[in-house]
């Protein structure tokens, strides 16, 4: 029995799933797909590969061809009998220039189906609402604010204007405090967070707590620079609160005309 | 809609706000705030005002 031969088929087969799910979990979502192990993608690959060939052979295929069950059969029933298996390479050879362009359709299928798929998600915040289309990357819906549009959480992410985190360290001075307002965070290859960047940060000791604030308080120390970075296997928790920004009618005048280069 | 691999952190208002140099007064709404501990703060000159999200505000 070739096992090889009949490995190589089915993941050609499953190219399309494989290519799915590479632009369904992409950008923000991508450590997802690489976090899972072979046997998990493969798995994971089969339905969106199946789908796409049955689109790939209503669209493709049907209208023009006929499509050989028996050579695909053999390939992948591993058969160690060389002369069925050398007919079934000899029929792909006389067929090559249809089954490349096949593949490289049903690709181009992957890429927009996958792609697609994740825009409605998103765009229909199907996964904000629902738990069953939910990314893996918890840390993107709590630094994003679209935690706020999870069932029974009050409030809406797009009220948010900025984040302000208090992050507990610990040093071998003892346990310190630093505010600031979150600019940026990256992630590990494990999905977890690696280092979370402050802006306009301070700090102070948690042994220096009392009940209440006081703006002009000296047991904190600020800390300038534009932006302070923690590696995240020093911190002992995070606290992280939303806020909205209302401006004044003159302010807003102000600031209105300023140009602001933004990620696109 | 964007697809990049860390979420915006700041609106546009805010970021603009920074541009044109208000950030302290921003910080020191968000201090009033915490100070007051509910779910509103203003800086000095009123001129900008932060609210918690989600935060249920107390009667």
């Amino acid at each position: 029995m070739n096992i090889a031969l009949a490995t190589i088929v089915l993941l050609v087969i499953l190219y399309p799933g494989f290519l799915f799910r590479r632009f369904y979990y992409s950008a923000e979502f991508s450590k997802e797909y690489f976090k899972q192990s072979i046997p998990d993608m493969v798995l994971a690959s089969v339905l969106p590969a199946f789908l796409i060939h049955i689109l790939g052979y209503c669209l493709f295929v049907k209208p023009s061809y006929q499509l050989n069950i028996q050579t695909i059969g053999t390939l992948l029933s591993g058969t160690s009998d060389s002369s069925k298996v050398s007919a079934a390479f000899e029929n792909i050879y006389v067929h090559a220039f249809q089954i490349i362009s096949y593949f490289f359709a049903i690709s181009g299928l992957a890429v927009i189906g996958g792609l697609s798929s994740k825009y409605v998600v998103r765009l229909s915040k199907f996964d904000r609402k629902s738990s069953l289309f939910r990314f893996q990357n918890e840390w993107h819906y709590v630094f994003s604010g679209e935690i706020l549009d999870f069932p029974n959480v009050p409030g809406r992410a797009d009220e948010v204007d900025f984040k302000y985190v208090d992050v507990l360290v610990k040093s071998n001075e003892g346990t310190l405090i630093y505010m600031g307002m979150l600019s940026h965070y990256t992630l590990n290859k494990e999905g977890g967070i690696d280092r979370i960047y402050l802006s306009d940060t301070r700090r102070r000791y948690l042994k220096d707590d009392k009940p209440s604030f006081n703006i002009d308080d000296n047991r904190y120390y600020n800390l300038p620079g534009e932006f302070f970075i923690i590696p995240y296997e020093q911190i002992i928790n995070l606290h992280i609160t939303y806020y909205k920004v209302e401006l004044s009618p003159e302010l807003e005048n102000e600031i209105d005309s300023l140009s602001i280069n933004e990620e696109k | 809609m964007t697809f990049s691999t860390a979420p915006k952190t700041k609106s546009t208002t805010v970021l603009k706000l920074a541009k044109a140099g208000f950030t302290q007064k921003l910080l020191e709404a968000v201090r009033k705030e915490r100070e007051s501990n509910t779910a509103e703060g203003q800086s000095k000159d009123g001129k900008i005002t932060v609210k918690r999200v989600g935060a249920v505000k107390p009667q």
